[in-house]
């Protein structure tokens, strides 16, 4: 009973997501909004799953302006896992407005898998041309089923993915004959493709290779871009501050990376060498 | 020795909600500068100055100002002694450590312009003499905007000499119930001798030695250069304002207990630093748009280091 009112849900999300996708494809040649986006990130409260379970995927974005929404903002096609569903929460304070989106998967397949991270277009408003801003992307493995379901959660997808395709094709065929407006939908669905594959570096493998780098060759130029790999790790953009990328990860760690690696950069001189070890230290804290 | 975060913690014990106010009057002290508080009747601006001075110890003055104030009413004067047939000095209430101007923008430019001078100088003269004023030495004034009617705006270069101008907000309702539980039955207690006076030296003098990084600074300089080209501003900040952001950059980073400034120092202290030093032209009144966002626009321009 509840497996197919989560078949069923999955269906209605997929279905809502691609009307979106379709009312949103001629986005591009229209007028983007003015954002100035402090933090895009993407994290999974689980990494390995076994099959039958979910996890949450949510998507954090921060920007200046005081908005009611973040239409922009688009999720990674799910590809073969079920879409249970999604909340959105958004936040105004002081600083701006904070958006959380959060889906409920289930997958299907066991194996590797990398999430393309989540996007939003924009004009920036610190350089006044229109910007793609993308989230980190998330690994997240898959393991066998701890019972013998397979077999149902294959039919399952199956009628899933059957489902999507005929109500993707119906409203296509609405909207064509429609032919007007724009809608709005709570998760928008790119056509990037979800794949299994590690070709994406991991902000993880951003930051060892700026740290290597750093280590062979220690400057202000290496240690600048050690410092932009970490604050990048957390979710934030260039021009972020270390307190809005603490403040968009739950890692415990990462955050104390992202503490030293300011006092690296903003210390005295004579603190200041002290600090860049701490930093280093931290760092590979983190990244083991 | 008593620290500058003990005051802070003083206050909000005092003071519901608030925290931008409370944090601002301790930075203000510790960066040795002057405070504009603007808000309606009755959200704690007097209430947050009397708490503070009760805390520090020194000598407080309150001086209402009203359209028939004269400069002599705050500088004080020469009075003719007839027993020993000489002139002697009587020091008005800007001789204290900590003065409450209230409602500032009452009163003629004339008594205004007599406060700002010694905000900036440090000294006022009486007749021939100049005098010292007391050390430390902190104006906060206040402003309420929608009694406009009868008031005296203070020009941008007057604005310009208060070091930062908090706005002070109605509490939230969970705050408004807490301030009728808590203080319904009369006066609240004000916390007594948190510091003294030689403590807030101290302070002032170690905040100057905190190091501020040449891209904390051009960060601060980029902001106020940013206020210059902002849609909708006529006149952007002056480098006054620079210097402001990096001196109260610096009271945060001690607050903090670091030995260093980083950008959200200066990114959270800029709408304070840099409100009340804009001036804006005719078109923000007709496209409608509120001067803060204009402010937070100027600070998500700038992207930090």
């Amino acid at each position: 009973m509840a497996s197919r009112r989560a078949l069923r849900t999955g269906c209605a999300r997929a279905v809502s997501a691609a009307v979106f996708a379709l009312l949103c494809a001629p986005a591009g040649a229209q007028g983007l909004r003015t954002l100035h986006v402090v933090t895009l990130s993407m994290t999974a409260d689980r990494t390995e799953v076994p099959l039958g379970s979910d996890l949450h995927l949510t998507i954090h974005a921060r920007v200046r302006e005081h908005v009611s929404a973040l239409d922009e903002l688009v999720v990674p096609e799910v590809g073969t896992m079920h879409l249970l569903g999604d909340e959105r929460r958004v936040r105004r304070g002081p600083a701006g407005t904070d958006v959380d989106e959060t889906l409920t998967l289930e997958p299907i397949d066991a194996g590797s898998f990398t999430l393309p991270g989540a996007f939003l277009d924009a004009i920036d408003g610190r350089t006044g041309k229109p910007t793609r801003f993308t989230a980190n992307a998330v690994r997240v493995t898959v393991g066998p089923a701890a019972s013998a379901a397979g077999n149902g959660w294959l039919r399952r997808a199956a009628l899933a993915l059957l489902g999507l395709l005929v109500a993707a094709m119906g409203v296509t065929l609405v909207l064509r004959i429609a032919g007007r407006g724009r809608g709005a939908a709570p998760v928008a669905v790119a056509s990037v493709p979800f794949f299994a594959s590690a070709s994406a570096a991991s902000p993880r493998d951003v930051v060892r290779d700026a740290l290597a780098a750093y280590c062979t060759a220690p400057s202000s130029d290496t240690l600048a871009s050690l410092r932009s790999a970490v604050l990048a790790a957390a979710g934030t953009v260039p021009g972020a501050t270390t307190r809005d990328a603490v403040a968009a990860t739950s890692d415990e760690q990462l955050r104390a990376t992202l503490r030293a690696a300011e006092a690296a950069t903003f210390s005295s001189e004579d603190a200041r060498s002290t600090a860049k070890e701490q930093f280093i230290e931290t760092a590979r804290g983190w990244l083991k | 020795m008593s620290t500058p975060r003990a005051v802070l913690g003083a206050l909000r014990q005092t003071i519901v909600g608030q925290a931008e106010v409370v944090e601002s009057l301790v930075l203000t002290l510790v960066a040795g500068g002057h405070l504009l508080l603007e808000g309606a009747p009755g959200v704690a601006k007097t209430l947050a100055c009397r708490a503070l001075a009760a805390a520090l110890g020194g000598m407080f003055r309150r001086i209402q100002f009203t359209p028939d104030l004269l400069p002599s009413d705050i500088i004080g004067t020469r009075v003719f002694d007839q027993k020993t047939a000489a002139f002697s000095t009587v020091f008005g209430p800007l001789f204290a450590n900590l003065v409450l101007a209230d409602e500032i923008n009452r009163a003629p430019a004339k008594v205004q312009s007599a406060l700002l001078e010694g905000m900036q100088e440090r000294r006022a003269t009486i007749g021939l003499e100049t005098h010292a004023l007391p050390a430390p030495f902190l104006v906060l004034a206040t402003m309420n905007p929608y009694d406009a009617e009868g008031t005296y705006p203070l020009p941008l270069a007057q604005l310009d000499r208060f070091l930062a101008k908090v706005v002070v907000a109605y509490p939230s309702r969970d705050e408004e119930r807490a301030i009728v539980d808590r203080f319904g039955g009369g006066e609240p207690p004000l916390p007594i001798g948190v510091a003294t006076l030689a403590d807030v030296a101290t302070w002032q003098h170690e905040a100057r030695a905190v190091f501020v990084d040449p891209k904390v600074r051009d960060y601060a300089v980029d902001l106020v250069r940013a206020s210059r080209v902002a849609e909708l501003v006529a006149h952007g900040a002056s480098p006054r304002a620079a210097l402001a952001l990096v001196t109260l950059a610096r009271a945060r980073a001690y607050l903090e207990g670091r030995a260093f400034t980083v950008p959200d120092d200066v990114r959270d202290i800029a709408p304070a630093v840099l409100r009340h030093r804009l001036a804006y032209d005719d078109r923000i009144a007709v496209a409608g748009t509120d001067p803060e966002d204009v402010v937070r626009g100027i600070i998500a321009a700038v992207p930090a280091p």
